[in-house]
């Protein structure tokens, strides 16, 4: 029994060590990150996907550099991933291609010139 | 009927140097169960407190593409090693420990009618609840198991939880009968004078079988844990794990009972393969749609069960008795349908693996089997170990994405093909003429031609962890 005990308080201490849950991971940098477009998805007709970035202030960040991932939402799918860098107004158009209809969701990464982060996840259905 | 005097096996793995002796070795199959335990741990604290997005997380990443995939190939290639190695059945034995000698599984339920209706459960859960989408149900199920083969255990004297009740027995069980290593015994001589019968029985040192077979009349891989309790319990070291042809078993008549429920078993699992596959492209979301629309309901469960009870138990057990009333039609023969149907059914068991091995081997492990470095770097980083780096989330294909379609092309052929010759071993066993074979000839290309249909469909995944 006792031995049963101590399993399950090093579990407790395990889970309550666990750093974080990675659900909207909040790094240092503090900013909005905005999914523009799509707003449909579908298989065909997108290219590229639009991410808006503001800080705090609500002032457009233009010198971040997004890195972006779509999972499906099954285990062992691939993701997709894209990167850009420097924005317009705080717009910046990243390519993008849907690898196949569904639920997917997309994590956008907005990293700063000092390292610092801001990330945000978006769930989209996409169509063919 | 089978002679008893059955020919020495060819090569036996437990004489094999080394992994003969750590296969016969007391603590052999606990070394394998503790490895996986410590996996399922794994599982359970990355899926209880880890990232919700399944494709990151332990729990979903390493149930729905390692697992599955290399069951698949262990099935293909040795035979049923996750039985042999399930970490389920250990607190199992500590269950045993407690209660002593437990009742016997009510002569009732000694039959597969419960582990049907536990496999269709768990297929209409998968799609129901999204369990792949999931690292908290997925650990959750985790959990199921391990309460469901204590509790059963602790209970009953024999196994009944992997005889009766565990769809992964249950899958695993049907898939080895096309497997190449099976348990037989080195002189059947030795077992007529051997007075204690101690594979099966036990001895006060050793557990025997724990799903009742007797070593030397084993035929079939139906219900073998592998677990190699009988070797370790035959105080003559008679018995033998021997390498086979791997469609010798479902070519012979006398391997299975000729039981409705052994027979429809395996007519349901092959369903099952092309269900299974059709859960994962658009048309199954458009039938969804219709049928919400036709039977004026949202309730999502409802219309699954209704899908994958036609698919995965209607049709199979609708089309097996149409086949073998046509079988018996056309040839003018009047036995039983359940003789017919046990005559054939067992045929459909290459086809239905190879289903299965293209969906779960082919396409998820081989598309997937890489993504569990990134996944095990972002559980390390997260638990505060940064030795090995940050994830490399482009990781995933173990072969280029163009040889996939054709891997799964070939095993779905090799499939068929083994099933239609094992259907002509079997006719040709009681001179069954050719018109007797065709109706089941013809179940077996409809299912082939589906499976292949599903397998060249764009790919749709729906599903909210
Ligand atoms: S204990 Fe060994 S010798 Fe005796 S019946 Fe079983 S396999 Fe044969
Ligand atoms: S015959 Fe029974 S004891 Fe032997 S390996 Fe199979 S399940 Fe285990
Ligand atoms: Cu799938």
């Amino acid at each position: 029994m006792k031995r049963v005990i101590f399993l399950v308080m090093l579990l407790l201490l395990m889970v309550g060590c666990r750093q974080s849950q990675q659900e909207g991971e909040a790094g240092t940098a503090e900013l909005t990150i905005e999914l523009m477009e799509p707003a449909a998805p579908t298989m065909s007709g997108d290219t590229e996907m639009v991410v808006r970035v503001t800080d705090a202030a609500g002032t457009a960040v233009d010198d971040a550099t997004i890195n972006i991932k779509g999972d499906m939402t099954h285990a062992g799918m691939m993701p997709v991933l894209a990167n850009a860098a420097g924005g317009s107004d705080g717009l910046y158009a990243v390519p993008f291609a849907w690898t196949m209809t569904g639920d997917w969701v997309v994590t956008v990464r907005a990293t700063l010139l000092d390292g610092t982060w801001s990330e945000q996840q978006f769930d989209l259905t996409v169509s063919e | 009927m089978t002679s008893l005097h059955q020919p020495a096996p060819r090569y036996d793995l437990l004489q094999a140097p080394l992994i003969g002796r750590l296969l016969r070795w007391r603590w052999g199959r606990l070394v394998g169960q503790l490895l996986l335990l410590a996996v399922a741990l794994l599982m359970l604290f990355d899926g209880f407190t880890g990232p919700k997005l399944a494709p990151t997380n332990i729990a979903t990443v390493v149930t729905w593409v390692h697992y599955r995939g290399f069951v698949m190939f262990a099935l293909l290639l040795v035979g049923n090693l996750f039985c042999m190695s399930c970490p389920f059945t250990l607190p199992r034995t500590l269950a045993k420990r407690l209660s002593g000698n437990g009742r016997r599984w009510p002569r009732r339920l000694r039959n597969k009618w419960i582990a049907i209706t536990v496999l269709l459960l768990f297929f209409w859960l998968y799609e129901w609840l999204d369990l792949w989408a999931s690292p908290l149900l997925t650990a959750w199920i985790i959990l199921a198991y391990f309460v469901a083969a204590f509790v059963l255990e602790a209970f009953f004297a024999e196994s009944p939880f992997c005889k009766y009740v565990c769809p992964l027995g249950t899958f695993n069980f049907v898939s080895s009968t096309i497997s190449p290593l099976q348990i037989s015994v080195r002189s059947q001589d030795t077992c007529h004078t051997c007075v204690g019968k101690e594979c099966v029985n036990g001895s006060t040192a050793v557990l025997g079988c724990g799903t009742e077979l007797f070593a030397p009349q084993i035929k079939s891989n139906l219900d073998c844990t592998l677990c190699l309790d009988c070797a370790r319990a035959c105080p003559h070291d008679n018995v033998a794990l021997a390498w086979r042809n791997p469609l010798a078993e479902v070519s012979r008549a006398d391997t299975w009972p000729r039981r409705w429920d052994v027979n429809l078993l395996i007519l349901i699992f092959a369903f099952t393969g092309v269900g299974n596959a059709f859960g994962m492209v658009p048309p199954v979301y458009q039938l969804e749609a219709w049928l919400m629309g036709v039977l004026q309901t949202n309730n999502e469960g409802l219309i699954l069960l209704l899908v994958f009870g036609v698919l995965d138990l209607l049709l199979p057990v609708g089309l097996g008795v149409v086949a073998a009333w046509g079988s018996r039609k056309l040839s003018q023969n009047h036995e039983s349908l359940r003789l017919n149907v046990a005559r054939y059914a067992p045929a459909f068991a290459p086809l239905a693996f190879a289903i299965w091995f293209a969906h779960y081997a082919g396409f998820h492990f081989l598309t997937g089997a890489l993504a569990i470095i990134p996944v095990l770097q972002n559980f390390l980083l997260d638990v505060g170990i940064s030795w090995f780096g940050q994830p490399n989330w482009a990781l995933g294909p173990l072969l280029p994405m163009s040889w996939i379609d054709p891997f799964e092309l070939l095993a779905l052929l090799v499939g068929t093909a083994a099933s239609l010759h094992v259907v002509g071993e079997r006719a040709r066993l009681v001179r069954d003429e050719f018109a007797a074979q065709l109706p089941w000839i013809f179940l077996l290309l409809v299912l082939a031609v589906s499976a292949l249909v599903i397998m060249y469909l764009p790919m749709e995944m729906r599903g909210v962890g």
